[in-house]
C-alpha cells in the first residue's frame, strides 16, 4: 500500500497542501490546548507545572463539585434557555429576509438593503452592547418607547425576566443581515428555468416560493440547524458578558461566564477547568445527537 | 403586453417592500440615533428631545 499513498501524495500534493493551513490552525488552537485540561484533575495554582513532582492530584473532586453546586442547574437552564430562545428568533430571520431580498422588484433598492443589512455584523459586540444598555436604561429610546405605548417599565437592564429577550433581540439585530449572505448565494445558484417553467405551469410568486426556492435552500438550512445546535452550549459567551448585570445573574448567568467568573475573575483555574470540560462534552453530546437525528429524518447530515 | 405585467406593482411587492424597508429602518435607526445623540446639545439629549434629528450642537 506505500507505493499508492506515495502515488496518491504526489498526485494531489496541491490539495494536501492547502488542506494542511485549516488543518495547522485546528492543530494548534484547538488540540494543543487540550493539553491544559490535565489542571482539572489537580489542585493547580497559577506558575506551577502541569506535572512533575509538586502536583497536587485531586481526581474528580473539581467535577463532582461543579455538578453538585447550586448554579450548576441555573447554570445549564439559563444556557439552554437563551440558546433556544437565540435558535427559535434568530434561525428563521435570515431565511425570511433572504427570501424577501430575492423578491425585492427594484435592483438599486435591493443592493441599499442587504448593504444597510450586513452593517451591524462590522459593528464590535462592545459596541453593540454599549447601545443596547444604553437604549434600555431607564431614560434610553426603547424604554421610553414602551412607556409611550401605555405600558409601564423601568429599568429593564435590572429586571431579570425582560434579559431574554434583550439578549435575543441584539442577536437577531446583530446577524440577520450577515447570515442572508449564504442563503441568498443559495438562491442565486437557482437555475432561472426552473421560474419560468413554474410560471408556465401558472404558479404564483408565493408557490414559486415555497415549491422551488425552499428545496433547494433546504440542504443548506439543514446543515446550518444542525450547526446552531451544535455550538449551543457554548455560543456568544461574550454577547452575553458585556450585556448582563449581577442583578441579572439568575436569568443571564450562562457556562461561559461562570467559568470565566469563577477561574479568571475568581483564580479558581482547576474548578473553572473542570466546569468547562464538562460544558465541552456536553456541546459534543448536542451535536452529534442533532446530526443523528438529521440523517434519520432528512437525508442530510454532516458525517 | 409582457413588459406591462412586469412593471405592474402587486400586493405581493408591496409587502416585500414594506418588509425589506422597515428592516433597513431598524438597521440604520439605532445607529443613526447614537449618532446624533452624541452630537446634539446634551441637555436637549438627556431630556428625550431628539428623534431624528440633532438639536443645538
Amino acid at each position: 500500500m506505500p507505493s499508492i499513498l506515495k502515488r496518491d501524495v504526489r498526485d494531489n500534493i496541491d490539495y494536501y497542501l492547502m488542506m494542511l493551513v485549516p488543518f495547522i490552525l485546528i492543530f494548534i488552537f484547538s488540540y494543543l490546548p487540550m493539553f491544559g485540561l490535565i489542571i482539572s484533575f489537580q489542585d493547580y495554582s497559577a506558575g506551577k507545572p502541569f506535572l512533575g513532582a509538586g502536583v497536587k492530584w485531586v481526581g474528580l473532586k473539581h467535577f463532582s463539585k461543579f455538578i453538585n453546586s447550586y448554579y450548576f442547574t441555573r447554570i445549564l437552564r439559563n444556557t439552554l434557555v437563551l440558546n433556544l430562545m437565540n435558535l427559535a428568533m434568530g434561525f428563521w430571520v435570515p431565511i425570511v429576509f433572504a427570501i424577501t431580498v430575492n423578491e425585492i422588484p427594484s435592483s438599486p433598492f435591493k443592493k441599499f438593503t442587504q448593504t444597510v443589512s450586513y452593517m451591524p455584523n462590522f459593528i464590535s459586540s462592545v459596541v453593540v452592547a454599549g447601545m443596547v444598555i444604553s437604549f434600555i436604561a431607564n431614560d434610553g429610546i426603547i424604554t421610553r418607547l414602551i412607556n409611550g405605548m401605555g405600558f409601564q417599565v423601568k429599568s429593564i437592564n435590572a429586571n431579570s425576566g425582560a434579559f431574554p429577550w434583550v439578549y435575543t433581540l441584539t442577536n437577531v439585530w446583530k446577524n440577520f443581515g450577515w447570515s442572508s449572505i449564504l442563503y441568498l448565494s443559495s438562491i442565486t445558484a437557482i437555475d432561472p428555468a426552473l421560474y419560468e417553467s413554474a410560471e408556465i405551469d401558472g404558479a404564483t410568486r408565493l408557490q414559486k416560493i415555497w415549491f422551488v426556492t425552499l428545496p433547494f435552500m433546504l440542504p443548506l438550512i439543514v446543515i446550518q440547524l444542525i450547526f446552531a445546535v451544535g455550538g449551543m452550549l457554548s455560543s456568544n459567551t461574550d454577547m452575553v458578558l458585556l450585556l448582563y448585570n449581577s442583578a441579572v445573574y439568575s436569568t443571564a448567568d450562562v457556562i461561559g461566564t461562570y467559568v470565566y467568573r469563577e477561574s479568571l475573575l475568581g483564580a479558581k483555574y482547576s474548578y473553572g477547568t473542570a466546569s468547562g470540560l464538562i460544558l465541552g462534552v456536553m456541546s459534543f453530546i448536542l451535536v452529534y445527537a442533532a446530526n443523528w437525528v438529521s440523517r434519520r429524518l432528512t437525508d442530510f447530515s454532516l458525517w | 403586453m409582457q413588459r406591462k405585467k412586469l412593471k405592474r406593482l402587486t400586493l405581493f411587492d408591496v409587502v416585500v417592500l414594506i418588509v425589506s424597508a422597515g428592516a433597513c429602518f431598524i438597521t440604520i435607526y439605532p445607529m443613526w440615533y447614537v449618532i446624533i445623540m452624541s452630537i446634539s446639545d446634551p441637555v436637549v439629549a438627556a431630556g428625550s428631545g431628539v428623534t431624528f434629528w440633532p438639536s443645538g450642537f
